[in-house]
């Protein structure tokens, strides 16, 4: 004989579980915008039957209403690791792109201010004084020409420098939030662990440490792999590597290795020694950046040096229209330090146009035979048939060639992560019209089950007044 | 697929994006006139834009340098023309005074006319271009002949000394001489007219007629050698200034085509892509104005 509350409690067990799907419903409503969030959905089942043996039924089972006996988040697993490695290739090309943009920005090329042109407005400044040499005014004018062409080698050069430096300081800085990341990571994967342990399905705690996984994938290429029980089931926690390098196992943390260094232009982590590739992430980008940086800076003052040499190793055979000679025309030995001579700032008349006179004659005021073997520099091959013009082109064209191909990586790895990001939303994301049609439909069967009471609360009255 | 909300919103925005960038870089492009604006727009383009511009600034240069040889060596040949005039009108002194019909008296004062000659040849000799004298050499700054004992004396740069010649950079590895020294065509001359005034004036016909008159014509000669070989560096100057302009012509059309938008193309772009900007942005005002919610009463 079934009991006369039966009925009455499914229907309320329907109430409260429909209520429970509501809420889920409103969760995914609410966080419909949040970064991260998995979809979550309630899932239901029946309650266990309860065996009858009486009057109405003979010896059968029947139904005891429902339940909510888990709420799920929506995940795919392959997409996001698949996300999480395309995006630390997509920041490396960012800071890749953004490095190379600044240093096409110093160079300046092509323009009036680049090294090019203030090259070459130096080397024809030495025609026009070989053509006038005992004009001061002129003398003067090679003079300001060679110093805009040295102040733009140094200003690039200590523009590289400064670059460097700044990487390096930024480098150590990731490192400090990657750490940061690395231990909340490790905790989250203690906590999430109790509620598996508990049964709680700790969803929210799950995506939170998906979102610190993603932003430490960002800054750093990591991987990812889910820890197993001793019974070979997923006990919840993730353990995080960088190359070979465990960072995080389980609920312990690892500092990430603060020595950074560029094999075959590749970015590595020095771990006690042992070299660790970085694969990805703004990290990547930098210990790149700083390598490609040093080799940008090693051929500007290749450039600077041989220019100093060939017009020295000229300029002191020659003679000063004061007769001066020996003298050479720059001071320094590479772009950083690269000056034009001060003694002839101060006397340009000591700028040795003129080759050297016949045994015991004077210099001849109008012989600029040695400004014109200077000014022919420009045209010499150098660097086997490139003249140091021609070297610095191929310079720029190098560095054009990197910025654009970094640029190009950097589309491509957006592209990829936009894709992936529209698959991964469309396995976690919310819908709101779907969730709106779920809310409709879970609102009727709440109404539905209310009505349910209320018509047993009905069928127990009239019970009840026949008693009376 | 499944669409979420936030699929779609970041599907229009990326949609909305891209297309607004390429409408700012089709403007972009438009308002410089450029397509090179830093080397990772086209390295091998840069390459080449660098090394032209590097071409025009020299071709400049030699044209320069061309213009002043130019005008300096026209100076010269017009000092040197007046010279051979005053050689000729010495040289019918000279014949006149080499006869004996004529007296003495009138041959001092056919003396007296090549005294003159000789000081206008003297000034001629110290002709400037500019600042600098036409022949003295390397040694532009300073007159190149002085008067001393009342005969003149070359002071400027010569062959021997290795300070004779003005050269000028007329091209990559050309270069060519623009200058005749004084001690060439005027020292000559000069020597030549002194004798002759003098023989005048002691009235030794012989020395008149059996030298002096052939050292003028050998001076003329000279003084036309001279010419010639400056006429046929102002021709090869000539040839290499238009052959110059032919080039810088040439590397300015290819300099534009390397770093210049096609304006017509450009404008073309812009249309497109303003068009394209104002569908996403159309497509994204439509796509939220649909939603369950506007249903639900």
């Amino acid at each position: 004989m079934s009991n006369s509350f039966l009925g009455i409690n499914t229907a309320g067990s329907a109430l409260i579980a429909n209520q429970a799907v509501l809420d889920v419903i409103s969760q995914n409503v609410s966080n419909v915008n949040t970064p991260g969030y998995s979809q979550q959905t309630a899932n239901l089942t029946q309650m266990p039957p309860y065996t009858d043996s009486g009057v109405a039924f003979q010896s059968t089972q029947i139904g005891t209403g429902v339940q909510v006996s888990s709420i799920t988040r929506a995940t795919d697993e392959f997409v996001t690791q698949r996300l999480l490695s395309a995006t630390s290739n997509q920041s490396q090309s960012n800071q890749l792109e953004t490095t190379l943009n600044e240093v096409q920005g110093l160079y300046n090329e092509p323009g009036t201010n680049g090294l090019s042109n203030l090259m070459n407005t130096f080397f024809t400044s030495f025609q026009t004084l070989a053509t006038n040499s005992e004009d001061s005014g002129i003398r003067t004018t090679v003079i300001s020409n060679a110093q805009a062409m040295t102040g733009m080698f140094n200003s690039v050069s200590t523009g590289l420098t400064n670059m460097t430096t700044n990487l390096q300081g930024t480098i150590q800085s990731t490192i400090t939030q990657a750490n940061n990341l690395v231990g909340q990571i490790a905790k989250l994967n203690q906590q999430i662990m109790d509620g598996v342990v508990n049964d709680t399905h700790p969803n929210d705690l799950m995506d939170q440490r998906d979102q610190l996984i993603s932003q430490l994938g960002n800054l750093v290429g990591v991987t990812t792999s889910q820890e197993l029980s001793p019974s070979g089931q997923p006990n919840g926690m993730v353990d995080v590597y960088i190359g070979g390098m465990s960072i995080v196992q389980g609920t312990q943390s690892y500092k990430i290795p603060t020595q950074t260094e560029t094999i075959n232009n590749q970015p590595y982590l020095v771990n006690e020694g042992t070299p660790v590739q970085i694969s990805g992430g703004t990290l990547g980008g930098m210990v790149q950046s700083i390598n490609l940086i040093a080799g940008y800076q090693s051929n500007l003052d290749t450039i600077a040096s041989s220019l100093i040499t060939q017009v020295n190793q000229l300029h002191s055979s020659g003679y000063g229209l004061d007769g001066e000679t020996g003298l050479n025309f720059f001071t320094g030995t590479n772009a950083a330090t690269i000056q034009v001579n001060p003694q002839l700032v101060s006397n340009p008349n000591a700028i040795a146009a003129a080759t050297p006179p016949a045994a015991g004659q004077s210099v001849s005021a109008s012989n600029g035979d040695n400004a014109s073997a200077i000014s022919n520099l420009a045209n010499t091959p150098i660097f086997g048939n490139n003249s140091i013009l021609q070297q610095y082109n191929a310079n720029i064209t190098k560095i054009g060639a990197d910025a654009q191909s970094f640029t190009n990586d950097y589309n491509n790895q957006t592209q990829i992560v936009q894709q992936l990001q529209s698959m991964q939303s469309s396995v976690s994301g919310v819908n709101i019209d779907e969730q709106m049609t779920n809310m409709l439909q879970y609102q009727r069967s709440y109404q539905a089950a209310a009505e349910m009471v209320t018509n047993i609360n009905s069928m127990l009255d009239s019970l009840l007044s026949m008693v009376q | 697929m499944r669409i979420s909300t936030n699929m779609m919103l970041n599907d229009t925005l990326n949609n909305v994006e891209t297309s607004y960038q390429n409408y700012v870089d089709a403007q972009q492009s438009l308002a410089t006139g450029k397509k090179l604006n830093q080397p990772s727009d086209d390295p091998a383009g840069t390459s080449q834009a660098l090394s032209l511009e590097e071409s025009l600034g020299q071709l400049t240069q030699y044209a320069q340098n061309m213009n002043t040889a130019n005008s300096f060596m026209e100076n010269t040949d017009t000092a040197l023309a007046s010279v051979t005039n005053l050689i000729q009108q010495a040289r019918s002194l000279a014949v006149q005074s080499a006869s004996d019909t004529v007296s003495n008296a009138q041959r001092q004062n056919l003396a007296y006319q090549i005294n003159t000659i000789i000081q206008q040849i003297g000034a001629l000799g110290n002709s400037k271009d500019g600042s600098r004298y036409l022949f003295g050499g390397q040694k532009a700054t300073t007159p190149p002949f002085t008067v001393s004992n009342g005969s003149y004396v070359y002071q400027g740069g010569t062959v021997a000394n290795g300070n004779a010649n003005l050269t000028v950079d007329i091209g990559q590895g050309e270069s060519i001489v623009t200058n005749v020294t004084g001690d060439q065509v005027f020292t000559g001359v000069l020597s030549t007219l002194t004798q002759l005034s003098n023989d005048m004036t002691n009235n030794n016909l012989t020395a008149i007629s059996n030298t002096d008159l052939a050292n003028l014509d050998s001076n003329l000669s000279n003084v036309t050698q001279a010419r010639a070989m400056l006429g046929a560096n102002v021709q090869r100057i000539n040839s290499s200034l238009e052959r110059n302009s032919a080039v810088q012509e040439n590397f300015t059309n290819l300099l534009s085509q390397v770093q210049d938008v096609d304006i017509s193309q450009a404008a073309v772009q812009l249309q497109s892509s303003q068009l394209a900007y104002q569908a996403a942005l159309t497509a994204t005002s439509k796509g939220f104005q649909q939603s369950l919610l506007d249903y639900i009463k």
